[in-house]
């Protein structure tokens, strides 16, 4: 049943959901009703993560679940031209000079199940990147993600660039980072700041009014 | 740290070309560590009086000095 | 009121050894761990420059230890400079000036998987085997290629062999001539889960494990508690009895307390029991937010330190009489806050927790970026430590 899916997702039983979502596509399902069902699985992963009942290896597992089912339904999904809906866009990436990458692509996996368009440009991003990524797909957000102090720097830089461009006015910039605080933000110039994938992406929800 | 040693013995080392009747007990037990040279009695405690002539026993245990080094070196790359 | 080297040393010392003991030292001390923040305080070199020059390192860590005076060296600005990185072909570092700009610090991104989860058993087996025939040269380009590996290897062991002896010669200059000991007088590397998933199975890769195959996972790291402990206690003559090893921890604090107590814990408290029993001190910069976790650490024997980088410090204080802490200055204070700011709060630290024995006064993070700290602010702190709160 599709709708065991979701619940399956969210108590993170890896091998009985693959196996259900096989089945499903077999018996001719709508690819777009699974979809919408990881979905809300990957939201029940978020609430518990927000409840303080799951934590970051919870989520990492439920993230790989979500990527093994959407392989599965990948050509399900082309060959039908189904376009899945989004709420809004998000460019998102790991400043210039740090690699890390963990929090933010635990961040994209729940952004997606929220409905939203993600671009993700990667790590050790230049601001100019940034620049024309923002220039080319337009998004609302951009998230600005790192794990070391020297993230700080280029996040300002970042902002910046983005401001010569003319591009500041049309966009709400999250920065995303375990040492930011609400005197990092205002130094480099973010409408927000976070400790938590959860938490910025309430964040980014509320700036879209969803 | 005597650098021109250690690099032969650890050629000799990686080459498996360790022999002695100590020794072949202890490269058994693979890559034991043992405390500084100056705690040799805890070695002969535990494998026994290194045998041969004076010459051979004090190349045994430059051996085993320079084997700690490797011991740290190798364990050390997970620092 | 100007102290010789000697009686310094052994005043510092002294610190050390009752702050670990938890007995109300004579003064508490005070110390940073700092690694590429010193090259940017002394301000002539880049890091990447200093990779490849020992003497500039040198250069650096003598400006540092001059400059702001300490009860405690604080180290080296890393473990592994480029030379042994480059005779090995480390995959596993990304150094400033070789793969990233030269003003930037050395980053470990663990990128890749060293071990696959099938692996386990024969880990288990035999973790100390399987980190040198396996691990090693995994994790080093030139050691995959034979024959030449024997000689990146003994090459990568004379450049570590040059590398320490001459920090060694450092330590003794800092004992002789400023009477300062080192801090870092051994290292571990990570607890037995950290060294996992560091080396072998990266952050995300051991997330799943822990989730599909606990017991192993467990298994694993109680197999590698006897390497850990030989690692730790490899220490050069120590100047100071129970040596001070250098642990950092970066993964029990994102786990559940459940897979915190069942996996991560039995093996990290068993590392920690043999290391005090042996004589050793283990000393912990506990990355993270460390808050729900403070009732696994009050069941630790007496003889650690830990220094946090989050933690409810008061409930730590209340509920864990049995260790020493510090972590209470933050690096947001050190940039942000003004030398007045600083000092106040470094004062009113010490005031609330040096009584009980047990208690650093050091900073959060292990140094590493100009942003973790305005220089006027380090040197304006130590001044007032030494010259007049000390008087």
């Amino acid at each position: 049943m599709v709708e065991n899916i979701s619940k399956l997702i969210s108590n993170l039983k890896e091998n009985e959901v693959l196996e259900e979502v096989r089945k499903e596509i077999e018996s001719g399902t709508d690819p777009l009703k699974i979809v919408n069902s990881l979905k809300e699985g990957m939201l029940g992963i978020g609430e518990l993560w927000k409840e303080g009942e799951y934590f970051v290896p919870e989520v990492i597992m439920g993230a790989e679940i979500s990527r093994q089912i959407m392989e599965i339904l990948k050509p399900e999904l082309e060959r039908s031209r189904t376009k899945i809906s989004t709420k809004g866009c998000v460019v998102i990436g790991t400043v210039r000079g740090d690699i890390h990458n963990i929090g933010k692509n635990i961040t994209i996996a729940l952004l997606q199940a929220a409905g939203f368009e993600v671009f993700n440009l990667g790590e050790d991003v230049p601001s100019e990147a940034f620049v024309e990524k923002v220039k080319e797909v337009k998004p609302n957000i951009v998230g600005l993600s790192g794990l070391l102090t020297l993230a700080v720097e280029s996040m300002k830089e970042t902002i910046e660039k983005l401001q010569e461009a003319g591009l500041r006015e049309q966009l709400k910039i999250i920065i995303g980072g375990p040492f930011l605080t609400e005197k990092t933000r205002e130094y480099v110039g973010a409408d927000a700041f976070t400790h938590s994938a959860t938490e910025g992406i309430e964040k980014i929800k509320s700036w879209i009014g969803v | 740290m005597a650098n021109q040693k250690t690099l032969l013995h650890l050629q000799n080392l990686l080459m498996k070309n360790i022999e002695g009747d100590n020794m072949t007990e202890f490269t058994k037990k693979k890559y034991i560590y043992i405390p500084w040279a100056e705690k040799r009695e805890d070695f002969i405690k535990q494998y026994g009086e290194i045998k041969g002539d004076e010459e051979t026993i004090a190349k045994r245990w430059d051996e085993l000095e320079n084997f700690n080094l490797l011991y740290l070196f190798l364990i050390g790359t997970y620092l | 009121m100007s102290k010789n080297p000697e009686e310094l040393f052994k005043e510092r010392c002294q610190r050390l050894i009752d702050v670990r003991n938890l007995k109300e030292p004579d003064y508490t001390p005070f110390y940073l761990v700092t690694e590429e923040w010193s090259v940017y305080y002394h301000g002539k070199y880049k890091v990447g420059e200093i990779h490849y020059d020992y003497t500039k390192c040198g250069e650096v860590a003598e400006h540092l230890v001059r400059t702001i005076p300490q009860d405690a060296w604080g180290g080296p600005q890393w473990i592994w400079p480029g030379p042994m990185l480059d005779a090995l072909g480390s995959k596993s570092y990304k150094i400033p000036g070789r793969d990233l700009d030269p003003n930037l610090q050395e980053q470990f991104p663990q990128d890749k998987e060293y071990m696959t989860p099938e692996e386990y058993p024969e880990f288990i087996e035999d973790p100390f085997a399987f980190m040198i025939e396996k691990g090693i040269p995994r994790r080093h380009f030139e050691l995959e290629k034979s024959p030449r590996k024997e000689i990146a290897l003994a090459k990568g062991a004379l450049e570590f062999n040059k590398w320490w002896s001459y920090v060694g010669s450092l330590v003794v200059k800092f004992i002789q001539e400023y009477g300062i000991p080192p801090i870092v007088q051994g290292l571990a590397a990570s607890s037995p889960l950290g060294v996992i998933e560091d080396h072998f199975r990266t952050f995300p890769g051991i997330c799943l494990d822990i989730k599909r195959r606990p017991e192993e996972v467990k298994a694993a790291c109680d197999a590698l508690v006897p390497v850990l402990v030989k690692m730790a206690e490899i220490v050069y003559e120590a100047p100071t009895p129970f040596p001070y090893i250098f642990i950092p921890l970066h993964i029990g604090q994102f786990l559940s307390p459940k897979d915190f107590e069942e996996i991560y814990w039995p093996s990290f408290k068993k590392l920690a029991e043999t290391l005090i029993k042996d004589g050793y001190t283990p000393h912990y910069y506990a990355e993270a937010k460390w808050t729900p976790y403070i009732e696994f650490l009050a069941e630790l024997p007496k003889g650690t330190v830990w220094i946090f980088e989050e933690v409810d410090f008061e409930k730590v204080d209340k509920l864990c009489d049995n260790l020493c802490f510090g972590g209470t200055l933050t690096t947001d204070l050190l940039r942000y806050g003004t030398k007045e700011k600083v000092i106040s709060e470094a004062k009113a630290q010490m005031e609330k927790f040096g009584p009980r024995g047990g208690f650093i006064l050091t900073v959060n993070k292990d140094m590493m970026d100009p942003n973790d700290g305005k220089p006027e602010n380090v040197v304006a702190l130590a001044k007032f430590i030494n010259e007049e709160y000390r008087r």
